[in-house]
């Protein structure tokens, strides 16, 4: 014992003065655990939030809702049988307080709402239900209006204003709803009134085409398993169109979001560990060739291999606690940090704590990577001879010997290494299978890189010799025994293998987020134009800079009679768009061009000169909702005809479907209905208030929404998430490039020393610079074009598998990173034979 | 096999030679081709003999060193040394063979950069004696760099020390253990005649007092002279051509 505590001393001390070369180590090192602490603690915070509150944030332990209508009185009494039952009404409306008006996300509520938490308003009393505080007061019903729409309506509590062209009176401020996070996303400013309330409304018609209705009802359990009771609800239920959630599978579209961000940091940082883990075994690789000396000395003076062990172990596990040190500190205090941010993002309370359990995996990972990664190289350094003392200055590093290492039981330190870092990747993700691909791929991709650089080894000896000098020169050491080329392939190819991963899965996660493309949110819609008013918008826009967009799109209203020739009554629809469509009339649009919004998701669409067969594009949830395929023949009732058109396409506009239409039919066929006009006016930036005057003035018939502030409100949500994914995967990629820093430090001794020896023969700088710029180059160039395909291939997967979303592939993107990352391992390569060039030979020649 | 290392069996050879060499072959292969570097070498080395090796560049000098040191197998023939034969030992047991009977002095020092001088022998003695105290460890070693007239260098690394210091601590280092053998390669070699003069002297010092046998390898014929015996090799042949010399 003693003598492992004085190896270990000394080997301590003997860091002194090298402490500089180990900070990529350390830095790889603390990124990785930083983003796996960091991501698991906010993680577990938001798991434990919802496995805790699940029924509270749903507002009840099941939901059952549906969009066509509303529950009958038997069904009601079908529900009310498992407990108590409080229905929710969502709509959206048009709201009105003089010559203001705002969109409006209405929920109207029924008795016993909300069954779990509280409803947010300062002048709600406590002992107050909030339907009694909304009841009818002097011929007017009440309304908790959202402090954003009392600004933009101009009115206080206690004033009246209206909502669907009938009078409520405000009766406070909306602050917080108990279930906000299961809602989602919802276009408007929300405003909370009773059923009562609903009931008078003059004017329901969303001013919006592709908005409905959704009927919820909210059932507090009277007892048992809020599974069972759910699938209970669905056998007796069948397929008359209610969708059951209980309250885990109910959280909304953000809570999948952030869920989706998590999965995607969890990738991040396992490959951020992995591609850290290399940086430590080049970083420690070339530090132990490099201490060749002292490890030849001490093993002159007697000492065995156990003690080498022991004195360099010793070193990488102070740097590895350093480094994950850093990590956790980091880590834990940006996710303390960030939670009050995601717990308003996500509408679920979190605690402002943090949990030890993640915070314990992030450092086992870490540690465990800075095990696995140096415990080659440090068993490398074992077999250093102290023979070398006696024959040159200059100490090689012996070959690693694969076959004792793997076929002894030298081997089981990094086989339990290996099965410690599986489970504790499990505990982080949940996902066995996960692991086990990203680790089967990982041992592949360095197996590949291996064996691709043996065989164009091999290659290059057997090729004649080049005719340039400076290419000849770069090339002869690649196939040499002892070349650095073999470490600089795996590295860089690791390297930027993760990076296109990480740059492939956040972008399928910006388009997750952000739609199938960049989507300018416009300022203001109205609907029911006349062609007159178009022109009249038309020309505004081309005369007032402030009025930068403006779109316009035919409406009609038409119902779904028949698909295939068989009636709608006998399809049963599954989700809220499927049941929408058959809800009766639904607004209708053509077009002769896709829209910027929108993405074809299966078929193709038509061309812009059209005038064949009709043809009709549908939301791409219809295909499941319906049971719709490309070629099936929809019939739609419209204007009391009926219109048939074959299904040319499916797509997705995501989330702004407020301003986009379920169905889209090709030119030729609708144009000769009577339509309205629906038009979409986008304001220059801090315009908005003078856009709003000057359209009011130009069309005072026209009643202009105010969508932009609501659309921003979400848009902006859905940004800072996207932000928030490029700069995680920012991080990942400045991991790699340290990694690849760290790389080229791998036979840097002897780069030096080469090039002061072809100085001293007469090279001049450019040549030697030539020289090392055009190896690395070659090096970085192998090593792309194998990681991008397995970096691609990798990120398939796991867009497919784990993230659950769509997959696209940007060639551009790739391009430029793999070529950013050949120019920069090029450049850092010739970086590293500097010094050699600003000094004298004779001082360097004296040193190595 | 075990080392032979204990005090009966180190005394029973007392009488006998420290240093035992039978008929040794030496031969590397290279590109595939034999290269015969020491061919059927005998050497025998009484206790506290000082033996010189003079001979060529090239011509198996520092081979037969590292034989002797248990850094290299020979390839034909026995070496003995202290009493233990050393050709058929493992690694880990030539080196616990090394931290108890051989001391080693280089011509390029080989200090530990990033150790201070008292580190760098304590570390030796720390290796070959587990069992000591780090406060016993550190005791002897400041006495070991005060014998060599460096009492006031102990917290110095070596970059701060000049050649000669830098020898000297290596000279302590080597002999802290108090090894029955000392090899010394080209002790000298990178000093200035004075200064390699006061080293030689310290370690001749040193290597009697402790009743330790020397073998050291010079191209200084002045330093040859000092030895008990001198030894010339020839292209891997070993000569005896000074029987005994005045120290």
């Amino acid at each position: 014992m003693r003598a492992i505590v004085a190896a270990t001393l000394i080997g301590l001390k003997d860091m002194r003065g090298d402490l500089r070369r180990f900070g990529l180590l350390v830095l790889c090192l603390a990124v990785g655990t930083a983003l796996i602490a960091g991501v698991s603690s906010v993680g577990t915070s938001i798991r434990e939030a919802v496995a805790q509150n699940a029924a509270v944030i749903m507002g009840g332990d099941v939901e059952l809702s549906r969009t066509d209508r509303a529950a009958t009185a038997d069904e009601l009494a079908q529900f009310a049988r498992y407990g108590r039952v409080a229905a929710v009404i969502d709509t959206n409306v048009r709201g009105e307080a003089g010559d203001n008006g705002a969109f409006v996300d209405l929920i109207s509520i029924g008795e016993g709402y909300p069954l779990l938490g509280a409803v947010g308003a300062p002048e709600l009393p406590a002992d107050q239900s909030i339907t009694a505080f909304l009841e009818v007061r002097g011929g007017l019903p009440g309304a908790l209006v959202s402090g954003l729409m009392l600004e933009q309506l101009d009115v206080a509590v206690g004033e009246v204003f209206e909502l669907g062209g009938t009078p409520f009176e405000v009766r406070g401020t909306l602050t917080a709803l108990p279930d906000a996070a299961v809602r989602g996303f919802r276009l408007g400013l929300p405003a909370l009134i009773t059923i009562e309330g609903l009931a008078g409304l003059s004017d329901r018609t969303s001013p919006l085409p592709g908005l409905g209705t959704t009927f919820r009802y909210k059932l507090a359990l009277n007892g048992g398993d809020a599974d069972a009771a759910k699938a209970a609800l669905q056998d007796e239920l069948g397929e008359s169109g209610w969708l059951v959630l209980s309250a885990r599978d109910g959280l909304g579209p953000m809570v999948r979001y952030y869920d989706l961000f998590m999965r995607f940091l969890v990738i991040v940082g396992l490959a951020s560990l992995l591609i850290g883990g290399v940086s430590v075994w080049t970083g420690i690789s070339a530090y132990i060739a490099e201490r060749g000396n002292v490890i030849a000395v001490l093993r002159a003076m007697g000492a065995d291999r156990q003690r080498i062990y022991i004195h360099f172990s010793s070193q990488v596990a102070m740097l590895a606690l350093v480094g994950v040190g850093i990590g956790l500190a980091i880590g834990a205090t940006v996710a303390l940090l960030v939670l009050p941010a995601v717990a308003r993002a996500v509408g679920i309370s979190l605690a402002a704590s943090l949990h030890l359990q993640p915070l314990a995996v992030a450092a086992g990972v870490g540690l465990l990577t800075a095990f696995a990664f140096s415990y080659v190289p440090l068993v490398q350094a074992q077999s250093f001879s102290p023979v070398l003392l006696f024959r040159s200055k200059g100490l090689a590093a012996p070959p690693v010997d694969w076959r004792t290492m793997l076929l002894t039981p030298r081997v089981l330190p990094l086989v339990l290494a290996g099965a410690a870092f599986f489970w504790l990747a499990t505990v982080m993700t949940g996902d066995a299978v996960l692991v086990a691909a990203f680790a089967v791929v990982s041992v592949l991709a360095v197996i590949l890189f291996r064996l691709a650089i043996v065989a164009a080894s091999w290659g290059l000896r057997r090729l004649p010799e080049p005719r340039s000098r400076t290419l000849r020169h770069a090339l002869r050491d690649i196939g040499e025994p002892g070349s650095n080329a073999p470490a600089v392939v795996v590295s860089v190819g690791l390297a930027l293998a993760m990076l296109v991963v990480v740059l492939v899965l956040e972008v399928n996660l910006r388009n997750e987020y952000l739609g199938a493309s960049v989507f300018d949110a416009p300022t203001f819609v109205a609907s029911d134009l006349f062609d007159d008013e178009v022109e009249t918008l038309e020309a505004m826009r081309q005369t007032d800079p402030d009025l930068t967009v403006f779109n316009w799109t035919p409406m009609l209203r038409g119902s779904l009679m028949a698909v295939n020739g068989q009636p709608v009554a006998s399809l049963r629809p599954d989700g809220p768009e499927a049941q929408f469509l058959l809800s009766g009339e639904i607004p209708l649009t053509y077009r002769a061009v896709l829209p910027a919004s929108s993405r074809v998701v299966e078929g193709a669409w038509w061309p812009a000169d059209h005038a064949g067969e009709p043809l009709v594009s549908l939301h791409e949830k219809l295909r499941r909702g319906l049971g719709l395929r490309l070629g099936d023949e929809v019939t739609f009732e419209i204007f009391g005809e009926p219109v048939s058109a074959r299904i040319a396409n499916f797509r997705d506009y995501s989330w702004q479907g407020g301003i986009d239409f379920l169905g889209t039919f090709s030119p030729g066929v609708l144009e000769v209905f009577p339509a309205t006009l629906l038009g979409a006016v986008t304001a220059a930036s801090g315009t908005d208030d003078s856009v709003e005057r000057k359209l009011a003035a130009a069309l005072p018939d026209v009643r202009f929404i105010a969508i932009g502030q609501t659309l921003e409100l979400i848009t902006t949500a859905l940004s800072q998430l996207s932000l928030a994914a490029s700069l995680v995967g920012g991080l990942a990629v400045s991991n790699g490039l340290l990694v690849l820093v760290g790389s080229l430090a791998t036979g840097r001794r002897q780069r030096q020393a080469d090039a002061v020896i072809n100085k001293v023969l007469g090279a001049t700088r450019i040549q030697v610079i030539a020289v090392n710029v055009l190896h690395f180059l070659v090096l970085a160039s192998f090593a792309a074009l194998l990681a991008t395909p397995i970096g691609v291939a990798l990120a398939w997967v796991l867009t497919l598998v784990m993230l659950n979303v769509e997959f696209t592939l940007n060639p551009l993107t790739l391009l430029a990173v793999d070529l950013g990352a050949i120019v920069i391992t090029g450049l850092l390569g010739a970086t590293t034979i500097l010094k050699a060039l600003s000094i004298r030979p004779a001082h360097l020649l004296r040193e190595t | 096999m075990a080392v032979e290392t204990k005090p009966a069996a180190a005394k029973r050879h007392e009488t006998e030679a420290i240093i035992a060499v039978s008929g040794v072959d030496y031969t590397l292969e290279i590109a595939g081709k034999p290269l015969h570097i020491l061919r059927q070498v005998d050497l025998s080395v009484a206790p506290a003999d000082v033996v010189a090796i003079v001979g060529p560049s090239g011509s198996g000098k520092t081979s037969l060193l590292m034989l002797l040191a248990g850094l290299e197998r020979a390839t034909a023939g026995t070496i003995t040394v202290a009493g233990t034969v050393l050709n058929n030992l493992s690694e880990d047991q030539l080196a616990l063979f090394r931290r108890k009977t051989v001391g080693i002095v280089f011509q390029s020092f080989h200090l530990i950069p990033s150790l201070t001088a008292l580190d760098n022998v304590a570390l030796a003695l720390e290796i070959a004696e587990p069992d000591k105290s780090l406060a016993e460890v550190r005791k002897a070693a400041a006495q070991a760099l005060e014998a060599v007239g460096l009492g006031n260098r102990l917290d110095h690394r070596p970059s701060a020390l000049s050649g000669g210091e830098q020898q000297r601590v290596g000279l302590a280092r080597a002999m802290i253990a108090r090894p029955r053998l000392l090899l010394a390669d080209e002790p000298t070699g990178n000093l200035d005649q004075e200064t390699g003069a006061r080293v030689v002297e310290l370690m001749f010092d040193l290597a009697r007092q402790q009743g330790t046998a020397v073998v050291l390898i010079t191209h200084d014929p002045g330093l040859a002279e000092r030895a008990d015996q001198v030894y010339t090799m020839t292209a891997g042949l070993l000569t005896q051509t000074q029987a005994s010399a005045a120290r």
